[in-house]
């Protein structure tokens, strides 16, 4: 059933608010620079989505988990959502996946690797909003720790919204959690750094 | 404290004017709801805002999205439209906010659009409550129902 060559999953995580869908909308316009196919898929807490009706005003087809149907555990519709994608689309590229910002990030590999995908198939970012630093750590510590260590890289955005000394220590927030791990910052109103393109999609390139 | 504990409150809202207005100008007006919304809000030190965002619908392709997750002097909005003139505007919000009940959150919207309405530029504003918003707030099966998703009886509540 499921092909050698499936489209790789990148996994958007972080709080609410926190921008992951402007980086999964600056994502679309890399990959369609890269000639890539993608798919949307996104889990919005709140019965009447709002980011996936902006996609599709912009002409983006959106998945969302079954009309947002609030009563199924997400692991299974998002299951059941990949599993749909993938018998019917032979030429897809990435599945993009932003689920709610109050979603547990360890629930959603399950179902993940349930559709055939192995841990290490799926590109996990974590969007750390830096604006939001004493929240996080007043509030969020253990979403923030199983956040930062379930993901690949983190980008930390809003950069011009915060003083360098406020984005260092992001970053080193990050760094105490998972010493190692990759930290882009960006300011997401501009284009993504083409460091950044090239993690994401580099390898890729034709 | 964790995340769970900001449940979504949803709100349709429509606003209308008798003249058009100017994008710009329908911008400031909802800016304004937002304001003294957040407002109404930040004053019980209980409520944290997860997320308020909004989606200002001016036709098939084109909208304004809000977005605040501070305080009243960070809300943001992002323009994406071709249109200029305008005299109705369809609006979804989504609220996160922790400790604050669906009722009260109401009120607030309601007191908010009711300052925008009393401002002098003649619109009308209503709200549509979320028990009234029925098409997209369906389950895709009944309660006594096989789920089709995963094939088991289970509870809307689960
Ligand atoms: N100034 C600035 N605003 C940003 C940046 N990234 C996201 N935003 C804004 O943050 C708000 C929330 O972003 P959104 O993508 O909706 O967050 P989500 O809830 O995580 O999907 C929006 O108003 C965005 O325009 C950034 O790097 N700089
Ligand atoms: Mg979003």
């Amino acid at each position: 059933m499921i092909k050698n060559n499936r489209p790789e999953v990148i996994l958007f995580t972080g709080f609410l608010g926190s921008g992951k869908t402007t980086m999964l909308l600056k994502t679309i316009e890399m990959a369609s620079v890269y000639q890539k196919k993608c798919a949307i898929i996104i889990n919005e807490i709140g019965e009447v989505g709002i980011d996936n009706r902006q996609m599709r005003m912009l002409g983006y087809d959106v998945l969302d988990l079954f009309g947002g149907c609030v009563c199924c555990t997400m692991k299974v519709t998002l299951e059941a959502t990949i599993n749909h994608l993938l018998e019917n689309n032979d030429n897809l590229d990435y599945i993009l996946f932003e689920p709610s910002g109050v979603a547990d990030p360890l629930a959603l590999y399950e179902a993940i690797t349930n559709c055939g995908y192995a841990e290490s198939d799926i590109q996990n970012i974590f969007i750390f909003d830096p604006t939001r630093i004493d929240f996080y750590q007043k509030h969020l510590k253990t979403l923030f720790w199983d956040s930062v260590n379930l993901a690949n890289y983190v980008v930390i955005n809003k950069i011009d919204e915060v003083s360098k000394e406020r984005t260092e220590e992001a970053a080193d927030m990050v760094a105490s959690i998972k010493p190692g791990i990759k930290s882009f910052k960006m300011n997401l109103n501009n284009e993504l750094t083409s460091e950044f393109s090239q993690h994401l999609m580099g390898k890729e390139v034709s | 404290m964790y995340q769970e504990e900001f449940l979504p409150v949803v709100f349709k809202v429509e606003l209308r004017s008798e003249r058009t207005f100017s994008v710009k100008k329908w911008q400031k007006i909802i800016d304004d709801i937002f304001c003294s919304y957040v407002d109404d809000i930040s004053k019980n030190e209980e409520c944290l805002i997860g997320h308020i965002k909004a989606l200002a619908e001016i036709d098939k392709e084109n909208f304004i999205k809000y977005s605040c997750i501070n305080d009243s002097n960070h809300i943001n909005s992002e323009v994406h439209c071709k249109q200029n003139n305008i005299n109705k505007i369809n609006m979804i919000i989504n609220s996160l906010v922790s400790n604050i009940s669906e009722n009260e959150s109401c009120q607030f919207l309601e007191r908010s659009c009711l300052v925008a309405e009393n401002a002098g530029d003649q619109i009308n504003i209503e709200i549509v409550k979320n028990e009234k918003i029925t098409i997209e707030k369906t389950h895709h099966h009944g309660e006594d129902e096989v789920c089709p998703i995963c094939g088991e009886h289970h509870l809307h509540k689960d």
